[in-house]
C-alpha cells in the first residue's frame, strides 16, 4: 500500500463518512418528493370511487410506514456517518422497500386514467406522467441508498482494517508525519514532549 | 534582519483617544517578547495592529523585511492565540486545528499530515476525536496553539492566553509554552498583565503605561535595574518599596530616617547635593541590621521564605522578604537595614508625576 492510500485511510480516523451520509439524506429527499406526489392522489380512486374503512387504512398505514422509513433513513446516515457497519444493511432494506414501492402506487397511476389527483401541475401533466415522476424518485432514492450502503460498507472497512493493522503495530503513522514535525520545530526533533504534566 | 520592526507607531482611536504613543521595537528572529503592563496600558492594542485587527494611525510595521503596515490580516503570515481560545464548538479538535488550513483550500493529505505532526508536539493525539467543551482549559489552550503552529507562521502573537486558567494550571502552561518555544525556535510576541508570566517566558520584556514604552530589556534587567518608579514598582512581587527624602552631606536624609551612602553612591549622587530624590529597596533587599525602627503588622510564611508587613517609624507601610521562616507577632519591632549594593535612587519629579521618575544611574 503506498503512502498516499495509507495517509487517506487515516483521514477516517477524524473525519466523518460524510459521502455516504450525505448520499443517505439525498435518498431520504427523494423519498420525500415520492410521498408528495403521493398524497396529491385521493386514494379512494383506488377502487370504486368512494372512501371505504379500507382506503382509511391503507392512507394511515402509508402515512405510518413514510414516516418510519424517513426516521430509518436519518439514523442509518447519522450511523453510517460514525463509521458503523451495520447501518449499510439497513440501507440496503430501505432500498429493496423503494424498489418494491415502484410496483404497487406507481402502477396503480399508470392503471386507472380517471383518478383525481390534487396537483395543478401534475394534472396537466396527466396520470403517465404522475406515474413517471413517482417511479423515477423512487428509483433515484432506491440508487441513493444503495450507493451510500455500499460506499458507507468500504469505507467501514478500510477503516477496520486500518485500525487492526495500526493496533497490531503493522503499521505506524508516526513516520508519515516525522516529516511535518520535523518542518515545524525548524529541522529538530528530539521526540520529548512539552507535556510536563496532566493539564 | 530582525523579524519584525514597529516604528514609531501610534494608535489614536476616532473619539481622539491615544492608546499607543511611538512605540518602537526590534523583535529578532526567535524571539520571545513580552508586553507587559497594567489594564489600558496599550499592550493589547498594540498587539491587535500588528495582527492587522486594528489599523494603524501613524507608523510602520515590518516582517520579515516586508511593509505590512496597511497589509490585511490574512497577508500577513501571522497566527494569534487568544484569551478565549476561539475554538469552534461545533467541530472536533482535529477540525479546529484543521480549519485555517482547509479555508486555504490546501491538500487533504498535507492537512493531515500537519495537523497530525501539530498533536504529536502538543500531546493532544488522544483528543482529536472530541470537542472543545470536553477538554480542560489547559488542553483547549494547546489545540489553540495547535491551530497556529499548523500554519507555520512568521510570527505567534498571544494575547493573554494563560488569563483564563487557575494559578496550577497557569504554572503548568507556562513551562509549556517555554518548552515549546524552544522547539519552534519561533517568534513569539505575548502580552500579559502578569509580570510573574513576564519574568519566566521573555527574552526581553517590553514594560508599558499609559501607552507608552517604560522599559524594554531583559527580565533581569527589568528587575535589577528598572528605568523608573513605574518599572521598578510594577516588576516584582511584592512591588518595590519607595521612600521620599533628599541627599544631604552624603546621607539621604528621609522623612522618616536618614541612611547614610557608601562611597560609591556618593559619587553617582554628587550632583543631587541638596535636591530631592527616591529611594527604592526591593523587599528582599532588607537587612536586619540597621537601625530603621519597624513596627510588624503581619507575618506570611510562604514555607521558602517569610513576607513581614509594617511600619517604618511607625508611618509608612513596607513589606520585607526574608530567605527563611520566621514567627512575628503584631507588635514585634526590629530594626531594618539595606543591602547597599542593592539600594535604587530616583530622580524626583518636580511637576510631582510620581510613578514615572527617573532612576538614577
Amino acid at each position: 500500500m503506498d503512502n498516499t492510500t495509507l495517509l487517506q485511510r487515516d483521514t477516517f480516523r477524524y473525519k466523518k463518512n460524510k459521502l455516504p451520509a450525505n448520499l443517505a439524506l439525498l435518498g431520504l429527499a427523494f423519498n420525500c418528493l415520492y410521498f408528495c406526489l403521493l398524497y396529491g392522489i385521493k386514494v379512494s380512486a383506488f377502487g370504486d370511487g368512494t372512501i371505504t374503512w379500507f382506503s382509511n387504512i391503507l392512507i394511515g398505514g402509508s402515512v405510518i410506514l413514510t414516516l418510519v422509513m424517513l426516521l430509518t433513513n436519518f439514523l442509518a446516515s447519522e450511523g453510517i456517518k460514525g463509521y458503523k457497519k451495520n447501518y449499510c444493511i439497513v440501507l440496503l432494506v430501505l432500498a429493496v422497500i423503494q424498489i418494491v414501492r415502484i410496483f404497487i402506487y406507481p402502477l396503480y397511476v399508470f392503471q386507472y386514467e380517471d383518478f383525481n389527483v390534487t396537483y395543478f401541475w401534475i394534472r396537466n401533466g396527466g396520470h403517465i406522467f404522475m406515474g413517471i415522476m413517482m417511479v423515477i424518485w423512487l428509483c433515484a432514492s432506491a440508487a441513493c441508498l444503495i450507493a451510500s450502503a455500499v460506499l458507507g460498507y468500504i469505507n467501514c472497512k478500510m477503516l477496520e482494517n486500518h485500525m487492526a493493522a495500526l493496533e497490531k503495530g503493522e503499521i505506524n503513522m508516526d513516520e508519515h508525519f516525522a516529516e511535518a514535525k520535523r518542518e515545524m520545530l525548524g529541522g529538530s526533533d528530539d521526540g520529548s514532549s512539552i507535556v510536563s504534566e496532566e493539564v | 534582519m530582525p523579524e519584525v520592526t514597529i516604528r514609531h507607531l501610534d494608535k489614536i482611536y476616532d473619539g481622539g483617544v491615544q492608546a499607543v504613543w511611538d512605540f518602537n521595537l526590534d523583535v529578532k528572529d526567535g524571539e520571545f517578547i513580552v508586553l507587559v503592563g497594567p489594564s489600558g496600558c496599550g499592550k493589547s492594542t498594540t498587539l491587535r495592529m500588528i495582527a492587522g485587527l486594528e489599523d494603524i494611525t501613524k507608523g510602520d510595521l515590518i516582517i520579515d523585511g516586508k511593509d505590512c503596515t496597511r497589509l490585511a490580516p490574512k497577508d500577513r503570515d501571522i497566527a494569534m492565540v487568544f484569551q478565549n481560545y476561539a475554538l469552534y464548538g461545533h467541530m472536533t479538535i482535529y477540525e479546529n486545528m484543521a480549519f485555517s488550513l482547509t479555508l486555504r483550500k490546501e491538500d487533504k493529505l498535507v492537512i493531515h499530515r500537519k495537523v497530525m505532526a501539530a498533536a504529536e508536539i502538543l500531546d493532544l493525539k488522544t483528543q482529536l476525536n472530541k470537542k472543545p467543551k470536553q477538554l480542560s482549559g489547559g488542553q483547549r489552550q494547546r489545540v489553540a496553539i495547535g491551530r497556529a503552529i499548523v500554519r507555520n507562521p512568521k510570527v505567534f502573537l498571544f494575547d493573554e492566553p494563560l488569563s483564563n486558567l487557575d494559578a496550577k494550571l497557569r504554572g503548568s502552561m507556562r513551562r509549556e509554552l517555554m518548552l515549546l518555544h524552544k522547539k519552534l525556535n519561533a517568534t513569539i510576541i505575548y502580552v500579559t498583565h502578569d509580570q510573574t508570566e513576564a519574568l519566566t517566558l521573555a527574552d526581553r520584556i517590553v514594560c508599558m503605561s499609559m501607552g507608552h514604552i517604560q522599559q524594554i530589556g531583559k527580565p533581569i534587567d527589568l528587575y535589577e535595574h528598572p528605568a523608573n518608579t513605574f518599572v521598578a514598582t510594577f516588576i516584582g512581587l511584592p512591588p518595590m518599596n519607595l521612600f521620599d527624602g533628599k541627599i544631604e552631606n552624603g546621607y539621604f536624609v528621609g522623612d522618616l530616617f536618614d541612611y547614610p551612602l557608601n562611597e560609591d553612591q556618593k559619587r553617582v549622587l554628587a550632583d543631587y547635593e541638596g535636591k530631592e530624590v527616591i529611594l527604592g529597596v526591593r523587599p528582599e533587599n532588607f537587612t536586619r541590621d540597621g537601625h530603621i525602627k519597624f513596627n510588624i503588622t503581619n507575618n506570611e510564611n510562604l514555607g521558602m521564605n517569610t513576607l513581614v508587613h509594617g511600619k517604618v517609624e511607625g508611618k509608612k507601610i513596607v513589606v520585607c522578604k526574608f530567605a527563611e521562616w520566621c514567627n512575628y507577632k503584631y507588635g514585634d519591632i526590629i530594626n531594618l537595614g539595606f543591602q547597599e549594593d542593592k539600594m535604587h535612587f530616583f530622580e524626583k519629579d518636580p511637576e510631582g508625576r510620581h510613578e514615572y521618575q527617573k532612576v538614577i544611574k
